[in-house]
């Protein structure tokens, strides 16, 4: 649990300044996502999104530093890589929502559907965005450890890694 | 691979003898282990494949989002009853000591619920398991989310300036941070299993 309160902190820490930095940085969000929404056909001028960015960043850099099991080569790596791809996927996820609403907007049947669905969608930043980078790249050294004392011959990571060391050495 | 390279003699004869963790030559390399990449990205196809089938769901069943809705609402009307008479509840109004807030559907722990869910499914375990840590998990999160919001509305009674700090700390990171403690403990205490013949 020591790796939890690390992170809790940790994230406490930086939301302040993820706080601070919102307003600003979702105006820039919406300025990229109004840029590729004009590339895909659909002009649309948003002043703002709401998808409680950059909080989703700051979790990722609280995951990525509490992190004490993967190499800190690792670690750098994964913040390195982590931030543009989560930056990435915040411009495609409101891109792809916002373009989900505006298709089926004349379809009374699907819009509200559609918008539910774009809705949603966008909720996916916050709430897996963060999460997923970190396991994707962090993954291997933190889940196989949290989960170590607690398996046995199991089918997770760290039985298919105590199998694959056996058979190796 | 680090652990590919592990296959030579020479560095098997030097492998650690605890098992589950890499070589430090691989962890001086910040090469993850390969099984363990490869259950990561198993887990994580599992969860996204997941996440998108209950997106799906809930955009095309409008009833659950309401369900959410009804329920938070009632549920914070009776919690909140239980210590003052001050409590009126208006779909989807709750007001507590004059102070109202409107209940709308991330107000719920319905994604949270949802991510733990995906998480607790995607992850390789028993069905029994699955099924406590779905329920308990589920239970912990409602648990909170109406502390949450009473914690919400108290601020915004008596410290209205810290209300969006504290709406959305409480919201986007703590909740997130409660959501991977969970899943954690869900991991941590799975009971060991038998092992096969």
């Amino acid at each position: 649990m020591s790796w939890v309160l690390r992170f809790a902190g940790l994230a406490t820490l930086l939301a302040p300044a993820c706080w601070l930095a919102s307003d600003f940085y979702q105006r820039a969000l919406a300025v990229a996502v109004s840029q590729v929404l004009a590339l895909v056909g659909q002009p649309l001028d948003l002043g703002r999104v709401d998808v409680a960015a950059p909080f989703d960043l700051g979790l990722f850099v609280a995951l990525c530093l509490a992190s004490r099991r993967a190499p800190w080569k690792a670690r750098v790596r994964a913040l390195l890589a982590g931030l543009p791809f989560l930056v990435v996927v915040e411009v495609l996820g409101v891109v792809c929502s916002v373009v989900i609403m505006l298709h089926f907007r004349n379809q009374p049947d699907a819009a509200e559907i559609a918008f539910r669905g774009g809705f949603y969608l966008s909720d996916t930043i916050p709430w897996v965005g963060a999460g997923l980078a970190w396991l994707w790249l962090l993954g291997p050294w933190e889940l196989q450890s949290a989960i170590l004392h607690a398996r046995g011959q199991g089918r997770g990571p760290a039985a298919a890694v105590r199998r694959d060391h056996t058979r190796r050495t | 691979m680090g652990w590919e390279v592990a296959r030579s003699r020479k560095v098997s004869r030097s492998a650690p003898t605890r098992p589950g963790r890499p070589s430090p030559r691989d962890a001086a390399r910040a090469v993850a282990p390969r099984a363990a990449t490869r259950q990561v990205m198993t887990f994580l196809v599992r969860f996204a494949l997941g996440w998108i089938c209950a997106l799906l769901l809930v955009s095309f069943v409008p009833g659950i989002e309401r369900w959410a809705i009804r329920g938070t609402l009632h549920s914070l009307g009776w919690l909140a009853g239980l210590f003052t008479p001050s409590v009126e509840v208006a779909e989807p109004a709750f007001t507590l000591g004059g102070t109202r807030v409107n209940i709308v559907p991330d107000c719920t722990p319905l994604m949270p619920t949802t991510a733990l869910w995906m998480a607790i499914l995607a992850f390789p375990s028993s069905g029994r398991w699955k099924l406590v840590g779905a329920l308990a998990g589920a239970a912990v999160l409602w648990l909170y989310n109406l502390g949450r919001i009473l914690a919400t509305v108290a601020v915004l009674k008596m410290r209205p300036e810290w209300f969006d700090f504290v709406h959305v700390y409480l919201w986007q990171t703590l909740t997130v941070v409660v959501l991977f403690a969970l899943f954690v403990l869900w991991m941590r205490f799975e009971p060991r299993r038998r092992v096969a013949s």
